[in-house]
């Protein structure tokens, strides 16, 4: 994957600032600076890791990417250009192309929902818009999270974390974005459901062409799914790892 | 009422001894009860920290509050269970139970979030552990919390926080300040540490194995992730599908594993190479194919049966353990053949 369209920014954020105001007795109205002055780029069709301790930004800086936050200054880009933050519409527009799926499944979803209608709640607001005349292929979806279809009758309260968790995923995958923004997504979970869910990833990467940015705090995973590392503190990237042969690229 | 379990026993008796301990669940769809936890045992020394790594489901969680006495009302439990060399009556009721939890057991478990409340001043909430299990003044009380959380590396203005105004290790120490706070022999931990980042994680973990040591505490810690037990065990028992597939010693045990299911589980911690450098169609880790039998179809020999890459026609009977090294494994093949860890 190297040279031509594989190059191209899909995602840039251009010296972004983010500060929060944290009340409270203890902290007064101290200032948090989560990002500052942060600069980087997701290229086309790669897995991009931004690793990090909590508090080093990593959350703000997906939320701000998946334009479900703006920062204070600086500019937050898609396949080039400046995202229009102020032309609602066109944001719409932008944030099903670019999906973020969080570590907590069970505070993803509604408990009550069925496995149907969490598929649906996007789709439905997506065909609104988009193309109506479209269905989407449940079987299909399904089946490339590896989900059995006897789950869609099922309510998101009854499924394992594991099903939860590829639920979520599948639901990612109902607006067909170009880029998938996981946070944390694999944290805290059994090592053989951890492995599993990481190459299913890998899979729809590969499948779908997805730029994929994997936020984690675990540098071993990082090291073994991405082919880029950005190493995040205190609001900024203070260093890039990437395999050796990776700028030499052309692998088939 | 039964007599408590006093905190001037011999000390050369080990401060957990269980067996046989068997916890069911009434089943919603099938006749027979669900067997979660499937006759285990094990011995805690002073100052001990033991270790039970599993996955989701596999009846950690089971295991810990049948040993704490906290099972929820539908579970169907027996054990032999002896704290400080005593006997716990099956029939122990809950109120020698609180007891015990107050002056000899400590816990702490999963979600940090929910163990505190969100409106009371945390200094208060461990007070109150205090309050309920000691005879002392408020006024003392209060300045153990002082001792305690300087223990832990807490400032001291944290006692007038609330929950919210902490990180989630701040709350975490809280929790386990509480734990700590009437001095217990024995310490259950449940996956307290998976909601924190790995720093963080490691940084309490470090304090409780310092205090584990300066107060003779011994440990039994529940964790899905070997890394957490590396850092804070003596001796790690492997659970599957409620039972026991090997246990020893920390350190050789996730070195050098016994049993084809630790084998296969450690191959999946994300580090064995550099698979960053692999195209992306060959860029996997390593995973155990199939999934945990459900509690309704167990089978009746080796739980782990269905997935083992090395079964043979033995394996169809339940395995006894078998001496490996400093530790045993519950393997029919075990210390026969040298086992691979994949086909
Ligand atoms: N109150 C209950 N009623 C019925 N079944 C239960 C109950 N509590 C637990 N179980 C079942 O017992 C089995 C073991 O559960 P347990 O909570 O002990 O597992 P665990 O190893 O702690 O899992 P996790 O890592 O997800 O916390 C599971 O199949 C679970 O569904
Ligand atoms: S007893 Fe048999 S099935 Fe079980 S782990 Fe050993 S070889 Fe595999
Ligand atoms: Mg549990």
């Amino acid at each position: 994957m190297s040279g031509g369209p594989a190059d191209r920014a899909v995602l840039s954020a251009a010296n972004i600032s983010m500060r929060y105001r944290r009340g409270g007795k203890l902290s007064g109205s101290e200032q948090i600076q989560a990002l500052d002055g942060m600069s980087l780029e997701v290229r086309s069709g790669e897995i991009l890791a931004l690793v990090g301790p909590s508090g080093s930004g990593k959350s703000t800086l997906a939320r701000c990417l998946a334009f479900l936050e703006r920062p204070d200054s600086g500019e937050v880009g898609f396949q080039g250009e400046a995202v229009p933050w102020e032309d609602v519409l066109a944001m719409r527009g932008l944030r099903r192309r670019v999906q973020l799926v969080f570590q907590d499944p069970a505070r993803a979803v509604s408990p009550r929902f069925t496995t149907e209608q969490v598929l649906r709640e996007p789709q439905q607001a997506w065909q609104q818009r988009a193309s109506p005349q479209r269905a989407l292929d449940w079987a299909q979806l399904l089946a490339e999270v590896e989900l059995d279809p006897k789950v869609l009758p099922m309510r998101a309260r009854s499924l394992s974390g594991g099903q939860l968790q590829r639920l979520v995923l599948a639901r990612a995958l109902v607006t067909e974005p170009d880029a998938l923004l996981l946070d944390e997504t694999f944290s805290g979970l059994d090592l053989s459901l951890q492995a599993k869910l990481a190459n299913l990833v890998l899979g729809l990467v590969e499948s779908r062409g997805l730029t994929c940015v994997l936020i984690t705090h675990n540098s071993a995973l990082a090291e073994q799914l991405a082919d880029r590392s950005l190493v995040l503190s205190q609001g900024r990237v203070v260093d890039e790892r990437s395999a050796p042969d990776a700028s030499t690229g052309g692998t088939s | 009422m039964t007599k408590p379990i006093d905190s001037n026993p011999d000390p050369k008796s080990p401060v957990l001894r269980l067996d046989r301990l068997e916890v069911r669940y009434p089943s919603r769809t099938a006749e027979s009860d669900a067997v979660v936890v499937d006759g285990l045992g094990c011995e805690i020394a002073r100052g001990q920290a033991v270790g039970v790594l599993g996955e989701s489901g596999s009846g950690k969680t089971s295991l810990a509050l049948a040993v704490t006495g906290l099972l929820p009302s539908e579970a169907r439990c027996s054990m032999e269970l002896e704290i400080l060399g005593r006997p716990v009556p099956a029939a122990a009721d809950e109120r020698f139970w609180r007891r015990l939890r107050g002056d000899t057991i400590g816990m702490v478990f999963q979600q940090p979030s929910l163990a505190l409340h969100p409106m009371r001043r945390v200094g208060l909430q461990v007070a109150d552990v205090l309050l309920s299990h000691r005879p002392w003044s408020a006024r003392s009380c209060r300045r153990k919390v002082m001792e305690l959380l300087d223990e832990l590396d807490l400032e001291s203005d944290i006692f007038q926080a609330f929950p919210h105004q902490l990180s989630g290790g701040q709350r975490q120490r809280i929790v386990l300040a509480q734990a700590l706070a009437c001095e217990p022999s024995l310490l259950v931990a449940d996956e307290p540490t998976t909601a924190l980042d790995r720093k963080t994680e490691i940084q309490v973990l470090e304090l409780v194995r310092r205090l584990s040591r300066e107060r003779q505490m011994a440990l039994l810690w529940i964790s899905h992730d070997p890394g957490v037990l590396a850092e804070i065990t003596d001796r790690i028992y492997v659970m599957y599908a409620g039972r026991w597939m090997e246990e020893g010693p920390t350190e050789s045990l996730l070195a050098e594993p016994n049993h084809p299911y630790t084998k296969l589980l450690l191959d999946c911690l994300p580090r064995r190479k550099a698979l960053r450098s692999e195209p992306l169609d060959r860029r996997r880790l390593t995973v155990i194919p199939g999934m945990a039998p459900p509690a309704s179809e167990l089978p009746s020999g080796c739980r782990f049966v269905d997935r083992c890459p090395v079964v043979t026609e033995s394996c169809g009977e339940k395995p006894s353990p078998v001496p490996m090294g400093q530790g045993r494994t519950w393997c029919v093949r075990a210390g026969s053949t040298r086992l691979g860890s994949g086909p």
